[in-house]
């Protein structure tokens, strides 16, 4: 996918002389304001900067140009402080960041750049952001990567389905491979019937061809990882057809597909010590005279009979091949990441993925380790005594509970019959889209989980 | 209580086994008892039971099988398992098991709420076990099915006079202090939001106040959503939503309870209970979408949903339960349909101010398998709360997270230094669970009582 790299649109150049950027807590303005001119002092004053999370202000020179800016951070800043001024501040201005408020260089540069991102694929983005002069200390090439991992999963995300089929986004995953100097194998259309037939029943209403792409980078004897993502590039429920208000935003239902993308693309930039497998089953789930119906039963790659309770619960159905074909390889670590129920959303809201996960402690630990990073996630449980609520008549399982509550964690449970009681593993339900303009996250599609993943798998294997 | 007796003449003795416990069984039993476990495929796996036959056509003696280690459910199910008016006794010392906790689980178990209809079966009886505390497996017990009495009495029967006349009662009986506010004087004294929601219904809106204990000991207060009947108001619920709303008072009813509990077994607390209950009916002054109410706190709320009540009415009662500084607040509410769809009907969904608090909860919640869920009070939705008129809006603006904004709001009314958990809670059992029959239940207190009795206990 073309676009500009962040990193181009968001920095200048190492020789440009910046406008002052400075940083400010309420707590620290009155005692930074008496350090300043008169002139200075009183400007801030008499506008009413208080150094609020967010709040800017440009400080005039005696010509009219823009001496400074200075930006409240609040009280305790976070990773985003600073991640709304490349949009908010003037186009043209370029800015040298001062130090204050504790902020850590390397964060504020990803955020900056983050903050850049506009989606600019069907018209311009309208404006170029305020720039920053890389701030020293930043390593420039892990905010590179971590941003482009980012803005690539945004991309992928807010590609209208039309443009992003299951086609295209096997070519996303095999561009990442690539990069990696990996080369991914994937199965399409009929040939799935042996090995991935659920992947195939899901998918074959379309006129798109389903697939699943498979790719492994690293050495051999490292740590395996096995990352797994949701692609369904359009879901329109199937025969259980959604109604308008429900389907309009479905082409995000490849969003845990975009998100281990974006993790892959983090690990391969960071050469990280493990041996990593990607593994992204990529569907539409279309309308169409072979469409496959409520109360089918299918028999998944580990030989176990499902039956479908709902064509509108596909996403389980696709990730249960890929989890037994995942398993198959004995991960040390198998995370999967899926746009996968209302019912998380319902319970957690649209700003943090569920994580659900084969203990109560290796949930915790992705929590803590989003949490490091400013990518929020809560643990839920995998509450055993409801699996009862999956009983089918006929096969070993249905893909849907018999009452409305819980589904995220029904479908965890569902997963996990897949995966193995034995296997370390964590799911993450996640909702893939901003709801409204945020610092650094712009309204739309969203890495949410990913940078967490990262950091997780960072802190478990990393040099 | 009427599910045990000290008669053990004739009792069917109950064998507790687990799969390795099974196989030495087979080896002393006779030849006959053991074909008969055998022909029954009988192997253990928990929840089963058998009955043995005896050599002259009677019950000869049951076999549960448990899990190991063993829940405290183990004769949750034995009510049902054996025929009506069957005498039953613990064949053997409990062991590792503990007889307070069997006795307990077999009374819950035993539980049937028949005030509208008899009983369709005599009870199987237990004989109380020579090493249970008697008193004190019937002060859980009977406390829990008083909670559940409470949630099970129709609406017509359980307005706001009857559940602040139950709990007055139970006062009463343990010579606590009541204080009573009634109707207008609700707004004589400061209370306008539980008279605002209440004022609609034909039967007056109510505050009882409950106080306990020792005035030196720690004050614990616990403070229950009693909404005698919700119909929502204004906001009026349809037809599928509105049936079980009998049980909206099924917080009330849970801190009732545990406040039965607690001073039934004399924990060394200072207890106060604050229960606001009310009828959220339609009248032509009922209140309405968009009203501003100032509370007793002086917070200005706005009213973005009359069917968002439970809250409403508890931040009043939050506020003066704070005004005390107690040094535990707890509040349990059957507050969101957002909650049950986080974590089921089975589970608590908890909030907490206070970490430790949280996980010294779900610690005995697991350990007694009364679990709770924590949740997040994350502050960022506060902005789905916000008023357009008012401070805060009692209807979260969502998309989604309608527990949490629920209880961002019962937050605002909460003082921060004091460590403070508040329970969003079904109230029902949707279908019966061993020792959790049918219908209303008491959620996370035998979980909180297991914390308080470790905290506070003799």
């Amino acid at each position: 996918m073309e676009h500009r790299a962040l990193s181009a649109i968001a920095f200048a150049p190492d020789d440009r002389e910046g406008v002052p950027l400075v940083p400010l807590r309420p707590a620290d303005l009155d005692g930074w304001l008496d350090a300043q001119p008169s002139r200075v002092a009183a400007w801030l004053r008499r506008m009413g900067f208080r150094a609020e999370a967010g709040s800017w202000q440009a400080v005039p020179a005696v010509d009219g140009d823009v001496a400074m800016v200075v930006a409240g951070v609040g009280a305790s800043p976070d990773l985003w402080a600073l991640a709304g001024l490349p949009r908010a501040l003037p186009e043209g201005l370029d800015l040298v960041l001062q130090d204050g408020a504790g902020l850590d260089a390397g964060q504020v540069a990803l955020a900056w750049a983050l903050g850049c991102y506009r989606f600019d694929r069907y018209r311009p983005a309208g404006r170029a952001p305020a720039r920053l002069v890389w701030p020293s200390g930043a390593d420039r090439d892990a905010v590179t990567a971590m941003a482009e991992a980012v803005a690539m999963a945004r991309d992928l995300i807010n590609t209208p389905a039309e443009d992003l089929g299951p086609a295209e986004l096997a070519a996303a995953a095999g561009a990442v491979a690539r990069a990696g100097g990996a080369e991914a194998v994937t199965v399409v259309g009929d040939s799935l019937c042996e090995g991935y037939a659920c992947v195939h029943m899901v998918g074959r209403a379309s006129s798109r061809a389903p697939r699943v792409v498979d790719f492994s980078w690293g050495e051999h004897g490292a740590p395996k990882v096995t990352l797994v993502g949701k692609g369904v590039c359009f879901d329109t429920g199937g025969l259980d057809l959604k109604t308008a208000a429900w389907m309009e935003r479905m082409k995000k239902d490849m969003g845990g597909a975009a998100c281990v993308l974006a993790v892959a693309r983090m690990v391969i930039e960071a050469a990280l010590p493990v041996n990593l497998r990607v593994i992204i089953p990529a569907v539409d789930n279309a309308v169409d005279g072979n469409a496959y119906h409520p109360m089918d039963i299918v028999t998944v790659r580990n030989g176990m009979k499902i039956e479908i309770g709902d064509t509108d619960a596909e996403g389980r159905v696709i990730l249960a091949d890929a989890l037994c074909a995942a398993a198959e390889g004995n991960p040390d670590l198998l995370i999967d990441m899926a746009t996968l129920t209302g019912d998380a959303r319902t319970a957690l809201g649209p700003d943090i993925p569920a994580v659900l996960a084969s203990s109560d402690e290796l949930a915790r630990e992705l929590v803590a380790a989003g949490a490091a990073v400013c990518d929020p996630l809560w643990p839920m449980p995998m509450w055993k005594p409801y699996a009862a609520r999956m009983a089918s008549d006929l096969a070993e399982i249905n893909t849907i509970a018999d009452w409305d509550f819980a589904d995220h964690i029904h479908a965890a449970l569902f997963l996990q019959r897949f995966v193995g009681e034995d296997t370390a593993w964590l799911h993450v339900d996640t909702g893939c889209w901003n709801i409204k303009d945020k610092p650094g996250r712009p309204k739309g599609g969203e890495a949410m989980g990913a940078r967490a993943v990262f950091e997780l798998i960072k802190r478990r294997y990393g040099a | 209580m009427d599910c045990f007796t000290t008669s053990a003449e004739g009792a069917v003795p109950v064998r507790i086994v687990t799969r390795d416990g099974l196989e030495a069984w087979m080896q002393q039993a006779t030849t006959a008892e053991a074909n008969w476990v055998r022909a029954h495929k009988f192997d253990a796996s928990p929840a089963r039971h058998i009955v043995v036959p005896g050599k002259d056509g009677g019950i000869g003696q049951v076999l549960v099988a448990r899990a190991d280690p063993a829940g405290p459910f183990v004769l949750g199910d034995l009510q049902g398992a054996l025929p009506e008016g069957t005498v039953v006794r613990l064949a053997d010392e409990p062991g590792v098991l503990d007889a307070n906790t069997l006795a307990i689980g077999f009374a819950l178990g035993s539980y049937r709420f028949d005030r509208y209809r008899k009983a369709a079966r005599a009870l199987v009886r237990m004989v109380s076990p020579a090493q249970a505390d008697m008193a004190r497996v019937e002060a859980i017990a009977e406390s829990i099915a008083l909670g559940r009495d409470l949630i099970n009495t129709p609406a017509e029967d359980m307005g706001p006079a009857e559940l602040t006349g139950a709990i007055d009662a139970l006062a009463r009986a343990n010579h606590a202090e009541v204080r009573l506010i009634e109707g207008d004087d609700l707004l004589d004294q400061n209370y306008p939001s539980i008279h605002a929601v209440g004022r609609a219904s034909s039967r007056p809106p109510r505050l009882i106040d409950v106080t306990w204990g020792n005035p030196d000991a720690p004050k614990v207060t616990l403070v229950g959503k009693g909404v005698c009947f919700d119909s929502g108001g204004l906001d009026l619920k349809p037809a599928a939503g509105m049936k079980m709303m009998k049980k909206d008072m099924g917080g009330a009813a849970s801190v009732t309870a545990l406040a039965s509990m607690i001073m039934r077994t004399g924990l060394k607390v200072r207890l106060r209970l604050l229960v606001p209950a009310v009828e959220n009916s339609v009248a032509g002054n009922a209140f309405r979408p968009m009203d501003v109410i100032t509370t007793r706190k002086g917070i200005t709320i706005e009213i973005g949903n009359t069917d968002a009540e439970g809250r409403v009415i508890l931040c009043d009662a939050l506020a003066e339960a704070c005004s005390e500084k107690p040094e535990l607040l707890i509040d349990m509410a059957t507050l969101t349909g957002a909650a049950r769809v986080a974590v089921g009907s089975e589970l608590a969904a908890l909030f907490s101010n206070d970490d430790k608090l949280a996980e010294e909860v779900m610690r005995h919640g697991a350990r007694v398998e009364d679990a709770a869920w924590r949740l997040p009070l994350w502050q960022n939705y506060r902005s789905m709360i916000e008023g357009e008129v008012g401070e805060i809006s009692n209807s979260g603006t969502g998309p989604g997270a309608g527990a949490i904004t629920a209880a961002l709001f019962l937050e605002s009314f909460v003082d921060k230094d004091i460590p403070w958990a508040h329970f969003d809670i079904m109230g029902w059992n949707n279908s019966a669970r061993p020792g959790r029959p049918k219908g209303g239940e008491v959620m996370a207190v035998r979980a909180l009582f297991s914390m308080l009795e470790e905290r506070y206990g003799a």
